[in-house]
């Protein structure tokens, strides 16, 4: 299984914003440090970033053609990934843009043969693969200055979520280099995946089974789940922990009231393979609350 | 003369304290009996010569709190008491700024440091103006997501220079000198 490697470049306040980086970047460089940034870059054979990061190293990137800093050839010719719901093309040579079903898509990256796949900026994108538990290492290069200013990397309203401390490494000009992975405690007690999700849901998703695949869901470590009618996503909860599948159809637009009869009705028709999947929302879309949202009846 | 510095536990997304007001284990290294945690403990009580908190990190406690720093402490706070006496430790309540508060708390630790001890608001307001030699951060392996920030509202730049880096199980321990 591949690794994802997230390397960011912060203040130590936490800021991480790129129009002040000659503040508060530039001032740090050093051999050390390159060293640090160049063997991230060669150790890997794919370059992530959320549309943002993507679109402010393209252009620069792309102009260079001398194997500047021993990195533009190696950066320019990676396989790039860029996650991006309203990109339309990603210009910049090999690059492919993930615009649906991200966390499905880098799953299958991660699965497929090859070096470590590299993270630069994109706290966005980094925010949603922490939580969703598919960042094997967060390497954070900490400058010694306080900014007072601008943008951070981790914003307010994130998972908690528990580290182990890979490597401390004392650079020069003051720059610490902190190397984190996920803790593994965390890891074996509650961290479901949506894989063992779809596992369950393929063997035992049926109503006579309801409350097998209900007793699986939480022995995974699943207290809670909601699906949406809207577009047949559903999020799965547990302690400090969410996953959700993908949507299974385009949006449908809600009732303003619902009948639970009628609910049943559609339920009914399905579990007899009268309606698939898609139909069956349909009706409910007629049926269903306002908020989009229905909860098994116990 | 002692120095003056900030002495906090801190996340690595930068809260003191978490969702709930939870600790989020940001303390756990304060409890650990061997190795370089226990070295930077050791060194805080032997070269501490008075505190500064302020009322919200004091607590509500009408006795104050128990601690193994026998030393003065100032609270600041806008309703002044009593200077409460607890086994050893002395707890002075002070409605001044901190500038006076600092002057009050370098003569009570006789030569040696006056330690910052928080809360977020107090921190920034010795950063803020200035008034830190030093700031050491204990920076415990934990993402907190949401709680109260240490480094915000500052509105100003400080340059650092890292003095020493102590690595350990429960918390990274990095102290920085404050460049004037």
């Amino acid at each position: 299984m591949r690794k994802i490697i997230v390397l960011e470049r912060i203040t130590l306040d936490g800021i991480f914003e790129a129009a002040s980086m000659s503040e508060w970047d530039f001032p740090y460089h050093s051999e050390e440090r390159m060293a640090v940034i160049a063997e991230g870059i060669h150790s890997s054979d794919a370059y992530l970033l959320g549309r943002t990061t993507f679109e402010m190293l393209a252009p620069g990137w792309s102009a260079l053609k001398k194997n500047e800093m021993g990195v533009a050839d190696k950066l320019n010719s990676m396989a790039k990934y860029v996650v991006s719901s309203s990109l339309e093309k990603a210009e910049w040579n090999n690059s492919t843009l993930i615009n649906a079903n991200v966390l499905e898509g880098v799953s299958q990256l991660k699965r497929q043969p090859g070096q470590n796949i590299l993270v630069h900026g994109s706290a966005q994108l980094v925010q949603t693969l922490l939580a969703a538990n598919l960042v094997d290492e967060l390497q954070l290069l900490v400058h010694p200055i306080v900014l007072g200013r601008g943008s951070r990397f981790f914003k307010d309203g994130a998972q908690s979520l528990r580290l182990e401390l890979v490597e401390s490494r004392a650079l020069e000009l003051g720059v610490m280099l902190l190397r984190y992975q996920p803790s593994k405690v965390q890891l074996e007690l509650i961290r479901f995946t949506l894989e063992q999700i779809n596992d369950l849901h393929t063997r035992l998703g049926r109503a006579e089974t309801l409350l097998e695949y209900a007793r699986a869901l939480n022995a995974i470590g699943v207290e809670k789940y909601d699906s949406y009618v809207t577009d047949g996503h559903s999020e799965f909860f547990g302690t400090g922990h969410k996953v959700s599948s993908p949507p299974a159809h385009n949006p449908f637009p809600i009732a303003g009231k619902s009948n639970r009869e009628d609910f049943l009705r559609y339920l009914e028709l399905s579990e007899q393979g009268k309606l698939s999947y898609v139909e069956m929302s349909r009706g409910w879309q007629r049926v269903a609350s306002r908020n989009g949202r229905w909860i098994r009846a116990n | 003369m002692g120095k003056v510095f900030l002495d906090m536990a801190v996340s690595l997304d930068g809260f003191i304290s978490g969702p709930n007001n939870s600790d989020g284990g940001l303390h756990d290294w304060y409890f650990a009996e061997t190795g370089k945690s226990e070295t930077v403990l050791e060194e805080l009580q032997s070269g501490i010569g008075a505190i500064i908190l302020g009322a919200r990190a004091f607590g509500t406690s009408p006795d104050g709190f128990d601690t193994p720093y026998k030393i003065p402490h100032f609270v600041l706070t806008h309703h002044p008491r009593a200077t409460i006496q607890r086994d050893g430790a002395q707890f002075h309540f002070v409605n001044e700024e901190i500038e006076n508060v600092l002057v009050q708390a370098r003569a009570a630790a006789r030569g040696r440091d006056v330690c910052v001890a928080g809360g977020a608001s107090i921190a920034q307001q010795f950063l803020r103006a200035g008034l830190l030699d030093e700031i050491q951060l204990h920076i415990a392996p934990v993402l907190l997501g949401s709680g109260i920030r240490l480094l915000e509202h500052l509105d100003t730049t400080i340059k650092l220079e890292r003095v020493r880096v102590l690595e350990a199980p429960l918390a990274t321990h990095l102290r920085y000198k404050v460049l004037k």
